[in-house]
């Protein structure tokens, strides 16, 4: 029941979360795209390794400010303005509700993705890169996974996600795999959010961040479960 | 029916040393088909209570059921009429859109909706804003909009925090038809209230807490033939048969010499003081409670005239 009035409301919530916030990357790579543009007809277009790397390199600055726009505040918005008890005194299930607007905000980031790469290919040059669209749901997964898992419990979500991800890196970087036992350890658990960067995961790694990203995810959905969204 | 068993609700916080012991022992029951009152002094607990019965807070101690079932179980199987003391609604959103959403949400059927958003549209005296922003909307008119969802739903339970917060004294009256028209078999209403007027006009029992304790309940109406209650007595002529048919009943300070204060008696008492007195052939004029009965037990309860 509750799940089917959810899904009902689904197009609003596309309106609502991702419609307009999904404008203000397109908008940015817009405008970092057009002086390219003015580049390459006076300099003739890039061989094709720097171009892939400037896209990539492009791409992974904007999906990281993506990834911030579509979920920051997911739950913790509702919460701190009080929205959540119109909704959440209807028959609706907050797991329902804000599972599907994590969903759909992982959604955002491979209609993000695709959008770069139009505007991309139609200002600078064609680079269909579709292995970004793995990137684009890795980036949703993980880091949408931790920024919603904090949602849940602080209205400073994102700033508890770059701590997070800034935290893991250096003990990543300050105790490598290969030369400690420890190191093994926070290799094994840590967020995989070195792996994100990469246009072309394995399988393997594309698995480990999803799975991840589905754990924060189950994360999120746990604390919505236990802990009232009432509670200071 | 909603239960509550020994609730208690104590808020902790890592910066608080001490924690806040919003409700304490509070024990209830509210019967189906009942409007109920909530009333007390600011800080004494009435949100808190409210937010419970919601399920929005996990009580600390004791146990709140609705229906047999826990309150957020009860509401995300069945959904509640609720409005909030203070209404939240994105700002962005249009008065006829915020209703539609949540009709959508309330589980209004299709072939119902526009129908039912019209009506409390309608109801609510909204016709005119019904295209407007929320953000431009009035305290009182964004009131309106909060009372007019919490109606859509057409839900078996009602809670209502402060309903005529940042009305006019119109709508405060119209409210007043409002509420009762609530009242329906298989309905429970609850109401929180700083309005002591509002709840004894609505409400078929109030509890007044105060410093998160159930102090007392109050029956309104008909059945309160119990209660002490001070009154105003004015008669046609000065006359010594009130002091007979009142003991302690004095000229009241404030008015003309044919008005007379009486001391806190209850309704026989006052029923067969009024006989003897047009048994001795004094003309009364008008019999008015100095205080509402619901506000001298507020008072009491709340110990206000210590």
């Amino acid at each position: 029941m509750t799940r089917g009035e959810v899904l009902r409301y689904l197009g609003w919530q596309v309106r609502d979360r991702t419609g307009p916030r999904i404008l203000v990357p397109w908008l940015i790579t817009a405008a970092i795209c057009l002086p390219l543009h003015f580049a390459m007809t006076s300099d003739g277009p890039p061989s094709p390794e720097p171009l892939g790397r400037m896209v990539q390199g492009l791409y992974f600055q904007l999906a990281c400010l993506a990834v911030v726009v579509l979920f920051h505040g997911i739950v913790a918005e509702d919460r701190t303005k009080g929205y959540y008890r119109f909704y959440l005194a209807k028959p609706v299930s907050p797991l329902w509700f804000y599972g599907q607007s994590f969903v759909l905000a992982v959604v955002g980031m491979l209609v993000f993705t695709a959008g770069f790469l139009t505007i991309f290919s139609l200002a600078v040059h064609p680079a269909w890169h579709w292995r970004l669209l793995t990137s684009g749901a890795a980036l949703g997964l993980l880091i949408g996974g931790m920024i919603f898992a904090f949602s849940t419990v602080s209205s400073l979500d994102w700033l508890w996600m770059i701590g997070a991800v800034i935290a893991a890196s250096y003990l990543r970087a300050r105790f490598p795999r290969g030369e400690s036992a420890l190191g093994k350890v926070l290799h094994a658990v840590l967020p995989p959010n070195q792996l994100v960067d990469e246009a072309t995961l394995t399988a393997g790694e594309y698995a480990w961040v999803a799975g991840w990203g589905i754990g924060l995810f189950a994360l999120g959905l746990l604390v919505l479960r236990r802990r009232p969204l009432g509670e200071a | 029916m909603i239960q509550l068993r020994d609730v208690g609700k104590t808020y902790r916080t890592l910066l608080r040393r001490r924690p806040v012991r919003a409700v304490e022992e509070f024990s209830l029951e509210i019967e189906t088909g009942e409007i109920f009152g909530i009333a007390g002094p600011n800080g004494a607990g009435k949100s808190t209570l409210i937010n419970l019965l919601l399920g929005f807070l996990r009580p600390t101690a004791g146990r709140v059921m609705i229906d047999g079932v826990a309150p957020r179980d009860f509401v995300e199987a069945r959904g509640v009429g609720y409005l909030s003391e203070l209404v939240a609604i994105p700002p962005g959103w249009s008065v006829e859109g915020a209703l539609v959403r949540y009709a959508v949400l309330a589980a209004v059927p299709d072939t119902d909706r526009a129908g039912r958003v019209n009506r409390v549209i309608e109801q609510l005296g909204l016709e005119e804003h019904r295209k407007k922003r929320v953000k431009q909307l009035s305290k009182g008119n964004l009131q309106r909009l909060g009372l007019a969802q919490a109606l859509l739903s057409e839900s078996d339970l009602v809670i209502l925090d402060e309903p005529t917060h940042g009305f006019d004294p119109l709508w405060t009256q119209r409210f007043r038809d409002i509420g009762r028209n609530l009242k329906r078999p298989g309905r429970t209403v609850v109401i929180a209230s700083h309005n002591l007027d509002e709840l004894e006009r609505v409400a078929d029992r109030v509890g007044i807490i105060d410093r998160g304790r159930l102090q007392q309940i109050a029956i309104i109406g008909a059945r309160a033939t119990g209660s002490l209650a001070r009154y105003r007595l004015v008669v046609a002529a000065p006359s010594p048969a009130v002091a007979e048919a009142f003991p302690g009943a004095e000229a009241a300070a404030d008015g003309r010499a044919e008005e007379y204060l009486v001391p806190p008696i209850d309704l026989p008492t006052l029923n067969e003081g009024l006989r003897r007195l047009i048994d001795a052939g004094v003309q009364i004029v008008a019999v008015v409670p100095e205080r509402s009965r619901l506000e001298t037990a507020f008072r009491q309860a709340v110990g206000a005239d210590q």
